[in-house]
């Protein structure tokens, strides 16, 4: 239980030829910085003494923001788990593109009660933007349980369905009854997994 | 086995290193280190941020499932993950209560107090607590960190991003409070508004009299970006400004993110800093927006390089997810015996460690959450603490929860009078037996500055004693296996 993962990848890892870069870059900001104040007539005493902990220790390293993270991809045979408000590039039988889950939109009450409600309404946003091919979203496609393993039934805003065609996009947007706690939602193909978003409802 | 490759780049960066610190030193001479070289004492670390994010379990933050790479994947590797970190109850008000004044969760406050409210009765209880059937806002002489810090002349701050936005909301000027607590108390707003995401919940000043009353404290109670100047009241300064030199960088800085960027509200009500007015997304993708702005922020000013410690902690976990890298949980069309087709288990969202005790207001302190029957805690979160006094890459698998933590503050800067068992711990923060941070934490006391190193490259196991700090596990090719 509770495995520590190995932290380098490819993206991320200090060994890798990039992060040799980030790192550099890292470790120049901070005497930079330093040198900066140093040559101001503000440099206080109390700021010398961070300039001779680095000369006699090192500067600590400084991780920068990851860079933007690349679109997952998935497919009938290689579904993939993301977080709700992430794009995975799909490629489906009749095209390429990619959707997102966005959401929930939480249909609060105005103004908010004393005590809140355990459950609450919201709709979920399946945004398609099609690369190649037409790419549909249904409400048969798709599926959301809580984390009590309950179905969550969703129903359509609108049409039962949304399809985008080359270089179109379409929303989809459908309605549950979400409790509080973890949940999530399934994107099928076929009766294939392609994307689950999981996600939390807050209502405390 | 070393890994092909891998030393060449050590050595570039080893050599990128010393650039550095030769840069550093065509303005200065050599100085005295801080660090307290002797194994296993707490180094001499002299400046603290804590960041408190909401509501993860640790398998949600640290398994690479929810968009966090930052956070889960990249910090690990600059300093200490903390996998067996825990919350000490349900729901997210009674984690910060413990955090700061050794408090144990009260029903009240469990419920995050909708009505801002004082604690009733309010008297006394065994081992530093407050018997608190009802209310939430604690007497004066609930005594917290910050007060012991005052005592001590250790200059603090609480930075509360959003506070004070909505004026009419909560008072920036008074410790952050939503109204007056007395009598039937007021509505405490429980939400983020689409100006305003800060909520009252998450900033522990608003909660203790013994600040809260206090015009000087609540000076150092500002939102991150800081205070304009009022009627009464000068204006005052953000943490970004307060990082630019030693001498405005208090000690220790306690900093709630809003709504949004602590990772609570899973689609944000305003801002997530993502820059796109658009982008609304939450959760640990939220967090990790703020993280990446404020990490860096804090690492590069002299306070942290000098002698600094970040501190990344959840208040309380919230239900883990059964699925696992990319396993579909919610197939079930698995075969029976393959138990994939099963809910998912809460368990580890409600146990507790280091002999937790419920106090003397409820039994359960983690309040029954997620339709659990024994709920002793707040489940296990996870905490990632950064320092040239850490090791990158470590792992510890010893048990903390948030009286450690306060136990550990105390510790750290030298409260040694007073409090609940005369020696400076408040509460269950006195508790015989609980253990502070230790030697499996702070594991460099050189205080030489480490390149990053992949999380797991020592591991320190759960050990029994106060002091012990086990023996670690190196694997081979970690870089600290030479």
């Amino acid at each position: 239980m509770n495995t520590p993962h190995i932290a380098a990848s490819r993206r991320t890892g200090f060994f890798s030829r990039s992060g040799v870069r980030r790192l550099a870059v890292a470790l120049a900001a901070v005497p930079v910085a330093l040198l900066a104040a140093g040559c101001s007539s503000a440099k206080s005493s109390s700021d010398q003494s961070a300039t001779d902990v680095i000369n006699k220790l090192g500067a600590v390293p400084i991780p920068s923001a990851p860079q933007t993270q690349l679109t997952p991809s998935a497919d009938e045979s290689h579904p993939q788990l993301v977080a709700v408000g992430s794009a995975v590039a799909v490629t489906l039988p009749s095209g390429t593109g990619t959707i997102t889950a966005l959401g929930p939109t939480e249909d609060l009450p105005t103004p908010l009660p004393a005590t809140m409600p355990t459950q609450v309404a919201g709709t979920i946003t399946l945004r398609v933007a099609t690369k190649t091919g037409t790419v549909k979203v249904t409400t048969t496609d798709l599926s959301s349980r809580d984390d009590h393993g309950n179905d969550i039934a969703l129903t359509p805003v609108g049409v039962a369905q949304a399809a985008a065609t080359a270089g179109g996009t379409a929303d989809f947007v459908v309605r549950g009854t979400f409790s509080s706690g973890a949940a999530q939602i399934t994107l099928r193909e076929d009766g294939h997994v392609v994307a689950v978003w999981d996600f939390n409802i807050e209502l405390d | 086995m070393r890994r092909p490759g891998r030393q060449p780049r050590i050595k570039l960066a080893a050599g990128l290193l010393a650039l550095s610190a030769a840069a550093a030193m065509v303005v200065t001479t050599s100085g005295t280190a801080q660090a307290d070289s002797q194994h296993g004492k707490t180094p001499k670390i002299g400046h603290v941020w804590t960041i408190i994010l909401e509501n993860k379990s640790y398998e949600a933050t640290f398994s690479g499932l929810n968009q966090n790479s930052y956070l889960w994947k990249t910090l690990p590797s600059y300093g200490a993950l903390l996998t067996q970190y825990y919350g000490t109850g349900h729901y997210s008000l009674d984690n910060y209560l413990s955090l700061v004044a050794g408090q144990a969760p009260a029903p009240d406050n469990q419920n995050d107090c909708p009505t801002y409210k004082n604690v009733s009765p309010g008297t006394p209880a065994a081992d530093g607590q407050v018997n608190a059937s009802s209310g939430c806002v604690y007497p004066a002489s609930t005594k917290t960190l910050f007060n012991q810090l005052d005592d001590k002349h250790v200059p603090w701050k609480i930075y509360a991003q959003d506070m004070g936005n909505t004026p009419t909301r909560e008072n920036a000027y008074a410790c952050g409070v939503p109204g007056d607590p007395s009598g039937a108390g007021v509505p405490d707003p429980g939400g983020a508004t689409p100006t305003d995401q800060y909520v009252p919940k998450h900033n522990p000043a608003a909660w203790f009299h013994s600040l809260s009353d206090n015009p000087r404290d609540c000076a150092d109670v500002v939102p991150l970006n800081g205070l304009p100047a009022a009627a009464g009241h000068p204006a005052e300064s953000g943490m970004a400004q307060d990082l630019k030199s030693i001498k405005t960088t208090p000690a220790f800085s306690w900093i709630t993110p809003d709504n949004c960027s602590d990772a609570h509200d899973a689609t944000c009500q305003g801002d997530n800093l993502s820059g796109d007015p658009n982008n609304h997304q939450g959760g640990l993708y939220a967090s990790d927006l703020f993280l990446e702005k404020v990490i860096p922020e804090i690492m590069a000013s002299p306070a942290f390089q000098k002698d600094g410690l970040i501190q990344i902690v959840f208040d309380e976990a919230f239900p883990p997810y059964k699925m696992y890298g990319n396993s579909i949980g919610d197939y079930t069309g698995n075969p029976p015996a393959s138990g994939l087709n099963t809910p998912t288990d809460t368990a580890q969202s409600v146990v507790a460690c280091c002999d937790e005790l419920p106090g003397p207001n409820t039994t359960q302190p983690g309040d029954q959450a997620f339709g659990q029957d024994t709920t002793p805690g707040g489940g296990i979160t996870g905490a990632v603490m950064i320092s040239r006094f850490i090791k990158p890459g470590s792992v510890s698998a010893q048990p903390y929860n948030h009286y450690s933590w306060l136990r550990s503050m105390e510790d750290l800067f030298g409260v040694k009078h007073g409090g609940t068992d005369g020696k400076g711990h408040l509460g269950y923060a006195a508790a015989d037996g609980l253990r502070p941070f230790g030697g499996d934490v702070y594991n460099n006391p050189s205080g030489r500055a480490l390149p990053p190193a992949p999380s797991g490259s020592i591991t320190y196991p759960a050990v029994a004693g106060v002091t012990d700090v086990g023996r670690p596990v190196i694997p081979a090719g970690s870089v600290y296996a030479h």
